[in-house]
């Protein structure tokens, strides 16, 4: 035991805290009950919708099929196998993983806001949504495919009844028949470099790295306002995502009444923008880049903010006509946040001295430099949820 | 002399503790005039092209460039000096002309295709670069092996385009492995 005790890490502690959280609702679910829904009576159907959510994120993260790679070095020199089988397994792997999540949170939500009175369409609407996304990860990507994720976060946003979701589990296996592709070298090569991206953005803690890369765009960047409306325009390809967040907000909403929509809003806002403040997070850590641009740093910046509080007045704007309140000071608190999140300056590993935080060693330095920007939302939330509340 | 535009005295970088890339070096590029620095792979060419706009200190010595201490920081500095280096690199989603947009400078004569720069060749991507440097408004311009991945009729341009910044009052450094354009270009060589 004791030789058990002592390869205990830092990290195994980390582990048992995060396991400690996560059993919660199973031996604390009325006092979760009390903390996320208070006195509020719980809406009928609110564990189906969240379910029906986090399908939506499932198999919109399925979708984006980061178990597409190969190496290069193996498609040159040991191609001879077949392809599609190392595919198919790291796609069992994802989608195990993800539903296992799902499963996780259904069950969650089951026991602090109640079970769904229907467990079979509950199964189906969890094989139907695995079936969609199995099938439509093994082909291309093409824009319909994202009709499975938005049926299923828009059933979740109607608090949709019985009828209804056995329609959904109808489209989806039926949308589900076309059958999978085989996939091009070039798609493998490029999914390998993303793959790349991914884990040193992972090692060294950077995920300004992750901002999605930029398509054509017609607009002329004579000046920096249309320098940054170009550069989110460019990575209109966030847009879906932004819709899924915009799906799920009101259901987590109504599913957890005691936080308030200021927090929602906020965070939902914040995450559906970041990805289009990419052109300014890339002229700022790229000085090749930098230099095609003859302005100074202040002025690119509040050109950002005044493209990214439009963006965020729009989803805000959205947020309202699906039920939560409006607060406006959060637009410019969100585009602010997201300025100062993208123009951090590259991070100081040389800052990464371990702290002892109540027994867990945490790179201090580190941590408040990656928190540059989610800093000011997260106190600008607090002070305005405190207003709002008032 | 007044027209100096690029000066340097006694001008030295320290790799490691003992080894001199170069040591003692002293420049004067008046305005018009093309400085060509030649020499083996890792003689310190770049890295004096890098200290001359900034970005590498000097262990010894002093440059100034169109009147600042090199700073690529500063904005007023960046406005008068123009460079292509290893890191210059261009927005893969903009068409050469909504590159040039961006310098302000007007669109110069070229024959890029108008197409995202993600759909130009190697050597198109490396006009694109060249281009946007010598189009930029500057007093000086650095250029870093402008040749490479320039073809045949590329390089003969390369040469009209730097002799056409000299004549517009530019003051020229530029380092090359290309002799042709060293002789077409320079009017002080230095051998590192």
């Amino acid at each position: 035991m004791r030789r058990v005790l002592a390869r205990l890490s830092d990290s195994a502690l980390v582990v048992f805290v995060l396991g400690g959280l996560l059993s919660l609702p199973f031996y604390k679910a009325d006092g979760l009950r009390e903390r996320f829904v208070g006195a509020h009576a719980v809406a009928p159907g609110s564990t189906t919708a969240v379910l029906l959510v986090s399908l939506a994120i499932a198999v919109f993260s399925l979708l984006r099929r980061n178990h597409v790679w190969a190496n290069p070095a193996q498609l040159t020199w040991d191609d001879h196998g077949d392809r599609a089988k190392s595919l198919r397994r790291r796609l069992w792997l994802a989608l195990l993983s993800r539903f296992a999540v799902v499963g996780y949170v259904f069950v969650a939500a089951g026991l602090i806001l109640g079970w769904p009175s229907d467990l079979p369409l509950v199964g189906a609407l969890i094989a139907a949504s695995a079936l969609f996304g199995f099938r439509w990860a093994n082909r291309p990507q093409s824009w319909p495919e994202l009709g499975g994720p938005f049926l299923l976060a828009l059933a979740g946003v109607l608090f949709a009844g019985p009828i209804v979701l056995w329609g959904v589990v109808a489209v989806l296996t039926v949308a589900a028949f076309p059958s999978g592709r085989a996939v091009r070298r070039d798609v493998l090569v490029r999914g390998w470099n993303a793959r790349i991206l991914r884990s040193v953005s992972a090692a060294f803690g950077d995920a300004l790295a992750l901002l999605p890369p930029a398509r054509p765009v017609r607009v002329r960047p004579s000046n920096p306002l249309r320098f940054a409306l170009a550069g989110a325009l460019a990575r209109r390809s966030a847009l879906p995502f932004a819709v899924l967040v915009l799906l799920a907000t009101p259901v987590l909403r109504h599913a957890f009444p005691v936080v308030g929509s200021v927090w929602w809003v906020g965070l939902g806002a914040y995450f559906s923008t970041v990805p289009l403040a990419g052109g300014l997070a890339e002229v700022i850590r790229t000085p090749g880049l930098r230099r095609w641009v003859p302005t100074s740093t202040r002025v690119l910046k509040l050109a950002a903010l005044a493209v990214l509080t439009v963006a965020a007045a729009v989803w805000a704007a959205t947020a309202v006509l699906l039920g939560l309140s409006f607060v406006p000071l959060v637009v410019p608190l969100v585009a602010w946040a997201v300025v100062r999140t993208v123009t951090r300056p590259d991070i100081d590993y040389t800052a990464g001295v371990s702290t002892d935080v109540g027994g867990v060693y945490l790179p201090v330095g580190l941590v408040f430099q990656v928190l540059r920007g989610p800093d000011l939302l997260l106190f600008g939330l607090l002070v305005l949820s405190y207003f709002h509340s008032s | 002399m007044s027209d100096v535009i690029i000066s340097g005295r006694g001008v030295g970088v320290l790799v490691g503790d003992e080894r001199w890339l170069f040591r003692g070096l002293d420049l004067a590029v008046p305005a018009g005039r093309c400085l060509a620095l030649t020499g083996e792979n890792g003689s310190g060419k770049s890295t004096l092209l890098r200290a001359l706009y900034g970005l590498q200190e000097l262990t010894e010595g002093t440059v100034l460039v169109a009147g600042h201490t090199p700073d690529e920081a500063d904005i007023a500095f960046r406005r008068d000096v123009s460079v292509l280096l290893d890191d210059s690199a261009v927005f893969d989603e903009f068409t050469p002309g909504q590159h040039f947009d961006l310098l302000g400078g007007g669109q110069p004569a070229h024959e890029l295709p108008e197409v995202p720069a993600r759909g130009l060749s190697a050597g198109q991507r490396r006009r694109l670069l060249l281009l946007g440097a010598l189009t930029k408004p500057h007093k000086a311009l650095l250029l870093d092996e402008p040749e490479r991945a320039v073809d045949a009729s590329g390089r003969d341009w390369l040469k009209q385009m730097v002799n056409a910044a000299k004549g517009a009052g530019s003051a020229v450094v530029l380092a090359s492995h290309y002799p042709p354009l060293v002789d077409a270009v320079a009017d002080e060589v230095i051998e590192l």
